[in-house]
């Protein structure tokens, strides 16, 4: 068929894909066009006394240097060819007007008051941070800043790899259906490499948003028996994975002598699986005993937790079926063997059944909607306003009040007490707020799986039990 | 009965373990558009979350000497709204709905004979507030105007 012709094709000249992403990405960033009036949106961004144009992280408001005060951003308008930017500074929120001067990569930020100017982003960022807010803050650059800059590029460069991968890891699922050892030692690959790609991830995230070094280190140290497991695991998969590739392997024999290294091996990734999986057991009891949830990272957790089961089942499966074809009894049977890859016909048990397919496939969509969950609870992070959490929500959405009679408290107490909440039935967040309307906790409901509401099911089900 | 080769039933597979996919791509892009409606229905969950942090009552109490107007009812409301974090730009926003046309501001007891809905608030609102909607007629609450939404939306689940 064409299609997977041209998949395999793709598969083959993966790189090369991979560079043609990154091309078109840079010349989105010179070419794409800001839209001709908007919001002012560059995160973090403030003027200083001076008029000077500062950009230092934060996410839809900023804070004034010289008194505290907390502003918003303003707006921008291209009108004959002038493009404007309003925004309001100064106790008396006194609107100022500075002049943007367009160029070809980058915006000129000029102050009526004085000489000075600054650069803002490319082109392609305004594009980015006006469309998609959910961004995380350490992906914002500092423009002053050439590391950050660097990391801008950086995350362009992960992305275009992530796209790539993500179209591979459509194939792993495609090699875990099929009936060779071969392939199904190939997607083990995948499914390890997933895992540990997306625990440096988070460890990369941690790293960018913890205050302290010491902090990270001591994060790091903690979980690293974690991280010395996966890269373990992830080695000894791939070496399988050769050494069923090696054309000794192929033909009459199984590939698997009685006892061998594979069998070993597999047994080995049978109980890191089973480490990962109390690893991630632990994290979520000792979450549980220090109360720290509702900070998003438990769907995370999750994630990795059905990852790990189905990885173990998996590598569980394939320790069987090894054991199995190292009888001699079966290996009479090698004339029905492929001579390319040792596959044995009818013989691997693994994915050979309906209900393991489908099974399966609850488990991967279980993990896309707590990917997708997790996506939308860390748009709204702690310490965002009120206002801007209407702004995000964007559709259907609830936002009351707890309690009516707020005497007695003092302010601090005002300012942990979560005295509105806001809920959004189409994704399931729910954000509690303090008095002063910042958020303080957040959490998600299984309201909705992928856009599909079922809260009127819920409520149904509720409403039978009262009954 | 129709058969299928080992080679088509992965096929459907791979179809099926895609379908997810796209559910997911459609849901997240869908929560990140935004519609004249949606900004509309929004805006109004807002003001009506403002009204409630004040007191309808007590607004009208306010208001009595004064014509309705949405204006000074956002005046009013000025206070709580610097409180949640509302800046000036956000706050101005909530005089217009998503096409851009001012709200309309009445009396619940003045519009209530045009409009079903505005019997269910009459008790619990003394005002209503309402968008002309994607035809930007003023309609009284009826044809394709969006009313405020008076009541919580998990009550509305629970009916």
């Amino acid at each position: 068929m064409f299609i997977e012709k041209a998949y395999r094709g793709f598969l083959k000249r993966w790189r090369l894909f991979s560079a043609g992403i990154l091309l078109i990405a840079f010349c989105c960033i010179l070419f794409i066009p800001l839209p001709p009036s908007g919001k002012f949106w560059i995160r973090g961004a403030s003027f200083e006394s001076n008029g000077y144009f500062k950009c230092n992280g934060g996410h839809f408001t900023e804070e004034y240097s010289e008194d505290g005060e907390v502003f918003s951003y303003g707006t921008y308008t291209r009108t004959n060819g002038v493009w404007l930017l309003t925004y309001p500074q100064g106790e008396k929120n006194e609107e100022q007007t500075f002049i943007i001067d367009s160029t070809l990569t980058r915006l000129r930020i000029t102050s009526p008051q004085n000489e000075n100017y600054a650069e803002a982003y490319p082109r392609l960022w305004w594009g980015i941070v006006l469309y998609c807010d959910f961004m995380p803050k350490w992906m914002i650059p500092d423009i002053y800043s050439e590391t950050s800059f660097g990391l801008f590029y950086v995350c362009w460069i992960l992305a275009a790899i992530a796209l790539v991968w993500l179209l591979r890891f459509i194939w792993f699922l495609w090699f875990l259906l099929n009936k060779s050892a071969l392939n199904k030692a190939k997607g083990l690959c995948f499914l390890w490499g997933g895992v540990l790609c997306g625990y440096l991830v988070m460890l990369l995230i941690i790293l960018l948003t913890t205050e302290s070094l010491y902090g990270f280190m001591e994060i790091f140290l903690g979980l690293s028996p974690f991280l010395s497991a996966l890269v373990a695991g992830f080695w000894i998969q791939c070496s399988m994975c050769r050494r069923l590739m090696r054309p000794d392997f192929a033909g009459m024999e199984t590939g698997i002598k009685p006892y061998g290294k594979e069998i070993i091996h597999s047994r080995i990734l049978c109980y890191l699986w089973f480490l990962q999986i109390c690893f991630y057991v632990a994290i979520f009891m000792i979450k549980g005993i220090m109360g720290e949830w509702g900070d998003g990272s438990e769907l995370i957790l999750g994630i990795c937790l059905l990852l790990s089961m189905a990885g173990l089942w998996i590598q569980w499966r394939l320790l069987r079926d090894m054991k199995h074809l190292t009888n001699q009894e079966v290996k009479n049977q090698t004339a029905k063997t492929d001579s390319q890859d040792g596959r044995e016909k009818g013989k691997w048990k693994l994915m050979d059944k309906l209900w393991k397919k489908i099974l399966l496939f609850l488990l991967f969509f279980i993990a896309l909607v707590l990917v997708e969950k997790a996506i939308q609870l860390n748009r709204y992070p702690l310490g965002m306003t009120l206002a801007d959490a209407i702004e995000l929500t964007n559709g259907e959405y609830d936002v009351s009040r707890y309690l009516l009679d707020i005497e007695g408290y003092t302010q601090e107490e005002l300012e942990k007490k979560e005295l509105y909440y806001l809920i959004n039935l189409r994704t399931g967040v729910y954000l509690d707020f303090n008095y002063y309307g910042k958020l303080i906790k957040k959490r998600v409901y299984p309201t909705s799986f992928l856009g599909i509401n079922i809260t009127p099911v819920i409520v149904k089900i509720g409403m039978y039990f009262e009954k | 009965m129709l058969r299928l080769s080992d080679k088509n039933k992965r096929w459907i597979w791979l179809l099926l373990f895609m379908l997810p996919f796209l559910l997911f791509a459609v849901s997240l892009v869908d929560s990140f558009l935004s519609t004249s409606a949606r900004k509309t229905q929004s805006t109004l969950c807002s003001i009506r979350f403002l009204v409630d942090d004040c007191g309808a009552r007590s607004l009208m109490k306010t208001m009595k000497e004064e014509p309705l107007d949405i204006n000074i009812l956002l005046d009013l409301v000025s206070a709580p709204a610097r409180r949640f974090g509302f800046t000036r730009e956000q706050f101005s926003s909530l005089k217009f709905d998503g096409w851009g046309e001012p709200f309309h501001i009445d009396y619940a007891t003045n519009i209530a004979e045009n409009s079903k809905m505005i019997d269910e608030f009459r008790d619990s609102y003394p005002f209503a507030i309402w968008s002309c909607g994607p035809n930007r007629i003023d309609e009284r609450c009826l044809g394709d105007d969006i009313p405020w939404s008076v009541e919580p939306l998990w009550n509305k689940l629970y009916k």
